[in-house]
């Protein structure tokens, strides 16, 4: 009987069913897209990470199989080990330590230039920076052939190149030269490959007796999931214990790239369930309508039960058992279709990310599911406890909207709304963000509960009007809206799916606009091609020879700091880079690079093995001396080198040194001269400091290079060289030498202060500078809110100025290269001929998609997705439900039809009655989501890490917002038209056969 | 005035009404009695011109309805079910008439207010329709076709609700409208105000 | 014994803003194996009655027993197996008996409460009002008088003691309308079952034992085997038939005469 029931009334059984199934399907969606989010998030960061955070290098002098086998115990996600074997060998010809390697293979991730891989034990092979060797014989201190025999002499049989730097077959170890064919560089100790049977052919002596077996295991992406987070985490803890417990050592520098997943992942999962909580609580309130109609459909049979007096249980039972028996169809039915509209989502926004569905996906759904159950017990309750006899009342009383329920939804939406935008009911910092996104819910929802109450009184208001004058259709209409039972229903349901999609997509263009702003200052330049570290100038060099116009690429080295630094070429800068006039006070950014640029100026090279000063001096007393000191840079060192040239006695001293060895094939830099006063008799009791000055002249200054000396034009003569205690003239720098005071006097090659294009306030901080040495401190020439390439306080300012201040290239630096739209591949492939390696080249879009992909966009981007959804449902429903109370009203409207009233009229009182209803709907709902979108845009999470700089614009793009509008009214009035014209079909007078039961 | 011969009707999948002929004269009163279930109310909604009929043709002053459905306007209808939109106040449902009849919207207050006072409900007159009792609202569904004030009124048990006291109202005002009537009924004291009684036999 | 019994019973009900008093101290007593037709014009309070006796309304003044239980002390559930045990009731409407999806013998079957569904009586009941051969069509698609008379083979379904009946046979022509009649009257010369008959159709009311006229929420006549006697209400009321209005019109004063077994009214002119 049951199905008889369902049959019978199988339209609005259908409806309920789908209807049910929605809250099921989008309360399971929640968890299976989160799942899926969060494996997207933990792909991202491992791809965005350096090679050696992407996984373990397990070592051990054990047996490294079984050690991988038990650490990898288990774990799913991770490529096959990568074996190896390594250990060093001591080239005493160059005094050399040089790796000897072999990895399971490394032929397939080398470029032979020459030879051959080697494939027979005791073959190496070798990299350009030991070139020369090929074909020879090389032999190690702390290799021989067996215990007590001979040197082992492997040969070389080929020349590599590495294919490309960033190979996580490496494991990023940093074992290649960045630069290539490097000449008068000191050869880095780049390894020698052998092969594997090489180990059991030599015996190792010395320190070092055993080779090291590792293996590489690296994550791989195509499988490593969200829920893997942990595992990673567990298995990178277990690593450290390892180290402490075992001889095995496992390295990565995974910490770092678990905390980012973490606190991504973190920033993923609240939004992501204030989203679903919005759309399934929206599906609740459809629900509740739609089994409520249900139940009231089945009223007279109800009725009818209790009248034949069966017991009250029987009636309850007899009044649930189809909303029920839906429902239960609906749980399996709503689980597989969110099942597909979560495939269908994670295909389209998270694509190569695989679908799994968490256990939790179906207790969503069941927690859902329980609204559609309170639906029905409210409606079966209200039905079974009507007075029977109401039910034949020829027609039924109307009940008027309880007052009270309204009060009280509005005084919960009330605190609710002061509570998220004011203190935050969740502390924690995202959360209390991800609370505002609940706030357009809730305000659509007050506000709908508004404006069912006054869309009555403001038709109403018109009723005099259509009473005296015009057509039928707007008298009809009118008073249908004013009157009828599902106006209130449907305002409700309209007015909050429209705000919540007005705000979705209000929200959504305002981030994306962020994402825009932010990626532009962040990446600072259409394209940022990061390249291997190279001293300033070659960078500078290279760039120039890659784009000589000088209009397309600029040399930029960025290093991270508490004050960022990005240290650049004003000139091409001002071409490439990302600029707003507006958030620099109106300055232009030819303007701003115009103010940080260093005036050319002579450096002091020293180029050889020996120094030789001159100095003329007053005469001593017999127990001062003073010690000369000269401050030098000296490339491939970080920081200054301090080189004693001259003990300085009698009168006139001519002094030798020997310079640091690097300075014999590279470029050292003079930077600066000091002078210490030394005690020379020590028996005494120490002499009472002299307050006398000693004026040390230096006159020449002269090196030694290849044999021969050369003076070096240090601008000894020339006062606006020097700065400091001391004085140029034409006699020479003079240099004045108390005990009191610290005498040293630099090369003034540049300001105390650069210069620099400046946000944020640093105060007195120092820029890191290019060696990291913290010494150069700046001043605001251009302040302005947010400069390309700072993604917080930070300053830019000229890499000549940055190069005269360092003393070498700290690792952090970034080397980049930044070029304009679309030049990327050309200059990508220039930098490459020169030899410069190219790590990586990132393009505007990539970051844009970075921030787009981070927790935050994806819940954003969820709630998008599905407000749109529940907009286009709360549409349907509306329409049908308008078309349902039509056609009850059918045998009314063939009566007015038989009374003369044309088929236009009767057309036009649907038309009007229903664009009324739903534009009403839309309308509040518009105004609703405008109004929270003002309210609580720039408290909703976007970022995972909210950036500090560019301040963002949350400008809302109009277009979207009118699409969204026009679409909405455009599919409204064709539904309106669709629903009309079917009605008026369903009024012929034939429908008059039908006595009203 | 209203005229049919050899009329057949269907309803329901079968020949309810066969062979039928009817002659109303103007202003002339006729019963048409006969138990529930004889097709009376099909029959009259097919004189009203509102269902086609399966055989026979209906005439209206000697012209065939079917070819000519402006003289649908001739004839007003009281509905068994009332047929009263539930949305609108007692007036409005007879404003809404007059109006779909043609009539003037201020014209339509005045004649609403009139004809609603002579059937006893001006007092409801701005009450919703199914606020009313079942009387009530039979009185204003008498109301709106009387407003109409067509040539031919045909009536389908038009105090079949209504109490001694207000029968008698309702009767009276449909006898003394003028036009011609034709009112389906089971009460032999509605066929005694009549002219002429017609036998309908299932 | 009685099956139903009402005394000062009082019903009002608001109708918009106006209060309407549907019945004023009606006393009533029907006993067992009675067959009652309660008359009167529209409007007159008749269908009330009929549902206070069946417990379906709460009388506002005044107790109601059914088969010695007074209504108005039990509790929902009570009243409802009270109700499920003494009653079957026939609503106005004939359609709104049945539930138009289940064939005529399902409905019955559903007015069977209890596990024991009886399929014998369930044939039979049909066979008596005549819907043997069509007892596995649909309710809702017999005409108005076949589903009049399902519905009162629904509600003798389960033997009730007591059978309540709104105009039962005002959609059925004469020959099926002296049937339905006939099937009450077995019903009580056979099981028992009294029944309580709104009608205004002469022949229901000629074919039942007893008479009650209920005239503007009165009781103001009853009648037996063909004779109708005026009731004195409480306080002395006593209402004047419509046939005599022309002897005796309301509004006018009269004269009262004593005898030595009631009273003569007569007519004071001016």
């Amino acid at each position: 009987m049951i199905l008889r029931g369902l049959w019978e009334r199988r339209t609005l059984s259908l409806i309920v069913l789908i209807i049910a199934i929605i809250p099921v399907a989008s309360a399971a969606v929640g968890p299976i897209y989160a799942a899926a989010s969060r494996t997207t998030v933990v792909r991202e960061v491992l791809r965005a990470a350096p090679a050696e955070a992407r996984g373990w290098r397990y070592t051990t002098s054990g047996d490294v199989g079984a050690g991988v086998a038990a650490f990898t115990r288990g774990v799913d996600f991770l490529h096959p080990p990568v074996y190896g074997i390594e250990t060093q060998g001591l080239l005493a010809a160059e005094d050399m330590n040089i790796p000897l390697i072999w990895q399971e293979g490394q032929c397939a991730h080398l470029r032979m230039i020459e030879g051959r891989c080697p494939q027979a034990p005791l073959e190496v092979i070798v990299s350009e920076a030991f070139g020369d060797k090929m074909g020879k014989k090389v032999t190690f201190a702390n290799i021989v052939t067996e215990l007590g025999g001979a040197a082992a002499e492997l040969t070389v049989v080929g020349v590599y190149r590495p294919i490309s730097h960033g190979d996580p077959f490496w494991f990023g170890r940093g074992m290649f030269t960045t630069v290539e064919g490097a000449k008068g560089d000191q050869r880095r100790a780049e390894p020698f490959f052998v092969t594997r049977e090489t180990s059991s052919a030599i015996t190792l002596v010395g320190s070092k007796r055993n080779w090291t077996n590792y293996a590489i295991l690296g994550i791989d992406l195509a499988k490593v999931e969200g829920e893997d987070l942990e595992t990673i985490a567990a298995m990178q803890a277990g690593a450290v214990a390892l180290g402490r417990q075992t001889q095995a050592a496992v390295f990565s520098r995974l910490d770092d790239v678990i905390k980012t997943m973490r606190a991504q992942a973190g920033t993923l999962s609240v939004p992501t369930y204030v989203v679903i909580g919005q759309l399934v609580a929206l599906a609740w309130l459809l629900l509740f309508q739609t089994v409520g109609d249900l139940v009231r459909a089945r009223s007279q049979e109800i009725a009818l039960a209790r009248l034949r007096g069966h017991s009250l249980a029987r009636v309850w039972r007899f009044a649930l058992t189809e909303p029920l028996l839906l429902l239960a169809l609906a749980f399996p039915l709503g689980l597989l279709a969110g099942r597909a509209a979560a495939d269908l989502m994670i295909g389209a926004l998270l694509p190569g990310v695989p679908l799994t569905v968490p256990a939790t996906a179906p207790l969503a759904g069941a927690a859902a599911l329980a609204g559609g159950l309170v639906a029905a017990v409210a409606s079966a309750w209200r039905t079974a406890r009507r007075p029977v006899t109401e039910e034949w009342r020829r027609t039924p009383r109307r009940t008027r909207p309880g007052w009270v329920i309204d009060a009280v939804v509005l005084a919960l939406v009330g605190l609710g709304l002061v509570e998220l935008l004011t203190a935050g009911v969740i502390s924690d910092a995202s959360g209390q963000r991800a609370g505002a996104l609940a706030v357009p819910a809730l305000l659509a929802l007050a506000l709908a509960l508004l404006a069912r109450r006054l869309l009555p009184a403001l038709v109403r208001a018109f009723f005099g009007l259509t009473r005296r004058r015009g057509g039928l259709g707007a008298f009809l209409a009118l008073r249908q809206v004013a009157r009828g039972t599902v106006t209130a229903g449907s305002i409700v349901i309209l007015a909050t799916a429209f705000g919540l999609a007005t705000f979705a997509v209000c929200a959504w263009t305002a981030t994306i606009g962020n994402y825009a702003e932010t990626a532009r200052f962040h990446l600072g330049a259409p394209s940022v091609i990061e390249v291997t570290p190279v001293r300033p100038h070659e960078l500078a060099e290279a760039v120039r020879k890659a784009d000589p116009s000088a209009l397309v690429a600029a040399p930029v080295v960025r290093v991270p700091g508490s004050v960022q630094m990005v240290a650049t070429d004003p000139i091409r800068f001002t071409s490439v880079a990302y600029w707003d006039a507006d958030l620099a006070a109106g300055r232009q950014i030819a303007d701003a690079t115009g103010l940080i640029r260093a005036p050319a100026m002579p450096r002091a090279w020293l180029t050889g093995d020996r120094v030789r000063f001159t100095v003329n001096h007053p005469s001593l007393r017999q127990d001062l001396a003073v010690r000369l000191m000269m401050t030098v840079s000296v490339p491939s060192r970080i920081g200054p080198i301090v080189v004693p040239v001259a003990y300085l006695t009698g009168t006139r001293s001519v002094r030798e040194w020997n310079l640091p060895p690097a300075c014999r094939t590279e470029r050292c830099e003079l930077r600066a001269l000091r002078g210490e006063l030394d005690y020379l008799s020590i028996a005494e009791p120490a002499p009472d400091p002299t307050s006398e000055v000693f004026g040390v002249t230096i006159a020449k200054l002269e090196i030694r290079q290849d044999g021969v000396w050369r003076e070096v034009d240090a601008g000894l003569t020339r006062s606006s060289r020097w700065t400091g205690e001391g004085e140029a003239s034409q006699d020479g720098l003079r240099l004045d030498v108390s005990d009191l005071t610290e005498s040293s006097i630099r090369m003034a090659t540049f300001p105390e202060e650069l210069p620099a294009i400046v946000t944020g306030v640093p105060g007195r901080s120092p820029v890191p500078g290019l060696d990291g040495l913290n010494a150069a401190g700046v001043k605001a020439a251009a302040p302005t809110w947010a400069a390309p390439g700072l993604t917080g306080t930070g300053a830019i300012v000229d890499l000549e100025y940055a190069d005269r201040i360092a003393y070498g290239l700290h690792s952090r630096a970034r080397f980049e290269v930044w070029v304009t739209e679309g030049q990327a591949a050309r200059i990508t492939e220039a930098l490459t001929a020169q030899g410069l390696g190219v790590l990586s080249v990132t393009h505007l879009a990539d970051l844009q998609a970075r921030f787009a992909g981070e927790g935050p966009g994806l819940a954003l981007l969820l709630l998008l997705v599905s407000a749109l959804a529940a907009a286009v449902l709360a549409l349907g429903r509306t329409v049908l439900a308008l078309y349902s109370s039509a056609r009850r009203r059918r045998y009314e409207l063939a009566a007015l039809a038989a009374s003369g009233a044309g088929l236009r009229s009767l057309r036009a009182a649907l038309l009007v009655e229903q664009l009324i209803t739903v534009g009403a709907g839309m309308l509040t709902g518009l105004g609703a989501g405008m109004l929270a979108a003002r309210v609580a845009l720039e408290r909703i999470p976007q970022f995972a890490e909210p950036p500090t700089t560019p301040p963002l614009p949350f400008e809302i793009a109009p277009g979207p917002v009118a699409l969204l509008v026009g679409g909405g009214v455009l599919v409204s009035v064709v539904a309106a038209v669709v629903v009309s014209e079917v009605l008026l079909r369903g009024i012929q007078v034939d429908r008059l056969r039908e006595a009203q039961a | 005035m209203l005229s049919c011969e050899d009329l057949a009707c269907r309803a329901g999948g079968r020949e309810i009404i066969s062979g039928f002929r009817l002659e109303v004269a103007p202003g002339e009163r006729v019963a048409l009695m006969g138990p529930s279930g004889s097709g009376k109310t099909t029959l009259l909604t097919t004189l009203a011109g509102l269902l086609p009929p399966s055989r026979g043709r209906v005439l209206v002053r000697g012209l065939s309805l079917a070819e000519r459905p402006d003289l649908r306007a001739e004839l007003a209808l009281v509905f068994q079910s009332y047929g009263l939109l539930s949305s609108l106040t007692a007036a409005e449902n007879v404003e809404v008439a007059l109006r779909a009849a043609g009539h003037h919207p201020s014209e339509a207050m005045d004649r609403a207010a009139v004809v609603l006072e002579r059937l006893k409900v001006s007092a409801f007159a701005d009450h919703l329709v199914e606020e009313l009792s079942g009387g009530q609202q039979q009185r204003v569904a008498v109301a709106r076709a009387l407003a109409l004030r067509t040539p031919v009124l045909l009536a389908d048990e038009p105090t079949a609700e209504q109490d001694a006291g207000h029968r008698g109202v309702v009767l009276k005002e449909l006898m003394e409208a003028g036009g011609a009537l034709v009112v389906a009924t089971h009460d032999p004291e509605v066929a005694e105000l009549c002219d002429r009684v017609v036998e309908l036999r299932p | 014994m009685s099956i139903a019994r009402c005394e000062g019973v009082v019903q009002i009900y608001r109708a918009q803003d106006v209060e309407v008093v549907a019945l004023r101290d009606v006393d009533l007593v029907v006993d067992e194996g009675e067959t009652v037709a309660l008359l009167g014009p529209s409007g007159a309070g008749k269908t009330t009655l009929l549902w206070l006796l069946a417990g379906l309304l709460r009388p506002s003044a005044g107790r109601v027993w059914i088969n010695g239980s007074d209504l108005g002390s039990l509790d929902q559930r009570k009243l409802d197996r009270v109700r499920a045990a003494n009653l079957g009731v026939v609503l106005q409407n004939p359609g709104r008996n049945l539930i138009p999806y289940l064939t005529a013998a399902q409905n019955v079957a559903f007015a069977q409460r209890g596990l024991r569904r009886d399929r014998r009586r369930v044939g039979d009941l049909l066979d008596r009002v005549g819907l043997g051969d069509i007892r596995d069509s649909p309710a809702g698609r017999m005409s108005g008088g076949e589903q009049q008379r399902l519905a009162v083979a629904v509600a003798l379904a389960n033997r009730p003691r007591l059978l309540l009946a709104d105009e039962p046979t005002s959609q059925l022509d004469g020959e099926s309308g002296r049937a339905v009649v006939e099937l009450i009257r077995q019903a009580a010369e056979q099981e028992g079952t009294t029944a309580v008959v709104v009608t205004h159709d002469k022949a229901v009311s000629d074919g039942l034992s007893r008479t009650v006229t209920i005239r503007d929420g009165r009781v103001g006549s009853e009648g037996r085997r063909g004779e109708n006697l005026v009731v004195v209400g409480r306080e002395g009321a006593v209402q004047v038939p419509p046939e005599y209005h022309h002897l005796l019109p309301p509004g006018s004063r009269a004269r009262i005469e004593p005898l030595a077994d009631g009273v003569v009214l007569r007519r004071v002119e001016g």
